[in-house]
C-alpha cells in the first residue's frame, strides 16, 4: 500500500467520523489537529482505533502527538511507517 | 401511536439504578439493552432509544438502564466495579423473572410458558456480559461487540493523552483513584475491565445474533478474531453472523441514525419471536 492509497482510505475514515464536510474538504494536506473545530480527543482515539483495525497496524502511545495528528499527510505518513516497520 | 413508557430507579445492590422501561399492552419477550461503557453511552443511547422503540411495536418490553455511578443512576463511578454492573444485571434480569411468574403462574396454567429475555449489546456493554448472565437469558443481539477488554482500556487511556496532547502526564492519579478524560474510577475498575475476554467462556448455548459494521467482504483481523473466538465457543446453529454497511453512528461528530441497524434488528427480533412462537399454542403472544 503507497503512501496515496493509505490517504485516500484515511480520508474515507475522516469523513465518516467527521460527515459534516463535504468531500472536497478532504485531500493529502487537509490540516486536521488545531484547525478543525471537530477534531478533538474523542476523535483522535476513534481514528486510531479505526486506523489499526483498518490498517492492521499497532500504532504506540507515543505516537499520539500534535505533529503526527496535524495534517492527512503527516498522520498518512504514520501509518505508512508502522505498515512498512 | 402512544408509548407505555415508565421511567423509575430500580434498587440496584449498591443503589438506585435509572431504568426506561416501555411496556407494550400485550408482552411477547422481554429485551434489556445493556449500556455501553463511558463516552460510548452518551454516543449510542439515540439509538439505543429506537431500537426500543421498534421493539415496543413488536411487542417486546425493553428496558434501557444507566449503570450504577453512571447517567441518571445513583452512586459515584468511582465506587463501581465490573462485578457489581453484573450483578445489577443478574438482578434485573431475574426481576423480570419474577414478574412473570407472578403475573402468569406456569404451575397454574402448564401450556403457558415464561416469556423469552433477550439481551442487547452494543460495543463495549459485551465487555458487561459473563457465563452467569448468559445463562439466565434466551437469545443475544450483539452488534460490533468489543470483548477484548485490553484493548477497550487501552483505547480508554489513550483518551487522556488525545485530550492533552502536549503535556507528557495526562492521567491524574492519586493513591485511590484515576481520573481520564473526567471519569473519576478506581484502578481496580479498569483492571476488571481489561481483563474480559471471550476466553472466559466455556461455551455460549445461547442464540447469538452477532451484527458488524463493515464495508468490504473482509472484516478487519482484530474484528474476525474475536468473531471466530467467539464461534469456536457457540454451538453450529446458535450463533448468526451478519455485516452492514452504513454510518458507525457512534462514532459520528454528529448524531446519526443506522437505519440498516435498526431494520436488521428488527428482522432478528422477528425471527426470534417467530421461534419461540412456534413452540407456543397458536404461535403468538
Amino acid at each position: 500500500m503507497n503512501l496515496s492509497q493509505i490517504s485516500q482510505q484515511l480520508i474515507t475514515l475522516l469523513s465518516g467520523i467527521i460527515p459534516s464536510y463535504e468531500k472536497s474538504f478532504w485531500h493529502e494536506q487537509t490540516e486536521l489537529f488545531g484547525a478543525i473545530a471537530e477534531f478533538d480527543s474523542m476523535v483522535i482515539v476513534t481514528l486510531i482505533g479505526e486506523i489499526e483495525e483498518q490498517f492492521d497496524v499497532v500504532l504506540d502511545d507515543d505516537d499520539i502527538s500534535a505533529e503526527n495528528f496535524e495534517s492527512v499527510a503527516s498522520l498518512s505518513q504514520l501509518i505508512y511507517d508502522n505498515i512498512d516497520g | 401511536m402512544m408509548i407505555n413508557m415508565t421511567a423509575k430507579f430500580y434498587s440496584g445492590n449498591a443503589g438506585p439504578l435509572f431504568q426506561l422501561k416501555r411496556s407494550p399492552e400485550n408482552i411477547c419477550a422481554y429485551i434489556i439493552y445493556v449500556t455501553p461503557l463511558f463516552e460510548q453511552a452518551n454516543q449510542t443511547r439515540h439509538m439505543q432509544t429506537r431500537l426500543a422503540l421498534n421493539a415496543y411495536q413488536l411487542g417486546v418490553e425493553s428496558l434501557i438502564y444507566d449503570h450504577y455511578g453512571c447517567g441518571d443512576s445513583g452512586g459515584e463511578l468511582s465506587q463501581a466495579s465490573l462485578s457489581l454492573w453484573q450483578q445489577d444485571l443478574i438482578a434485573q434480569i431475574n426481576a423480570i423473572k419474577a414478574k412473570m411468574a407472578q403475573d402468569v403462574p406456569f404451575n397454574a396454567n402448564p401450556s403457558s410458558k415464561p416469556k423469552p429475555i433477550y439481551l442487547s449489546c452494543l460495543l463495549s456493554s459485551a465487555l458487561v456480559l459473563n457465563s452467569d448472565i448468559i445463562a439466565l437469558i434466551d437469545g443475544l443481539l450483539l452488534a460490533q461487540p468489543e470483548f477484548n477488554g485490553k484493548r477497550f482500556v487501552q483505547q480508554f487511556k489513550r483518551l487522556a493523552l488525545a485530550s492533552n496532547l502536549t503535556k507528557t502526564n495526562n492521567i491524574e492519579q492519586n493513591s485511590t483513584e484515576i481520573e481520564i478524560a473526567g471519569y473519576v474510577m478506581q484502578p481496580s475498575l479498569l483492571d476488571e475491565l481489561s481483563q474480559q475476554t471471550l476466553t472466559q467462556y466455556e461455551s455460549i448455548d445461547k442464540h447469538c445474533h452477532w451484527l458488524e459494521w463493515s464495508d468490504s467482504d473482509q472484516l478487519p483481523m482484530a474484528r474476525a478474531k474475536q468473531q471466530q473466538l467467539f464461534s469456536t465457543k457457540s454451538s453450529d446453529s446458535s450463533l448468526t453472523v451478519s455485516a452492514i454497511n452504513d454510518v458507525k453512528f457512534w462514532q459520528s461528530t454528529e448524531l446519526t441514525l443506522s437505519e440498516k441497524m435498526l431494520s436488521f434488528e428488527e428482522q432478528t427480533l422477528r425471527n426470534l419471536l417467530k421461534e419461540a412462537g412456534s413452540t407456543e399454542q397458536g404461535g403468538s403472544c
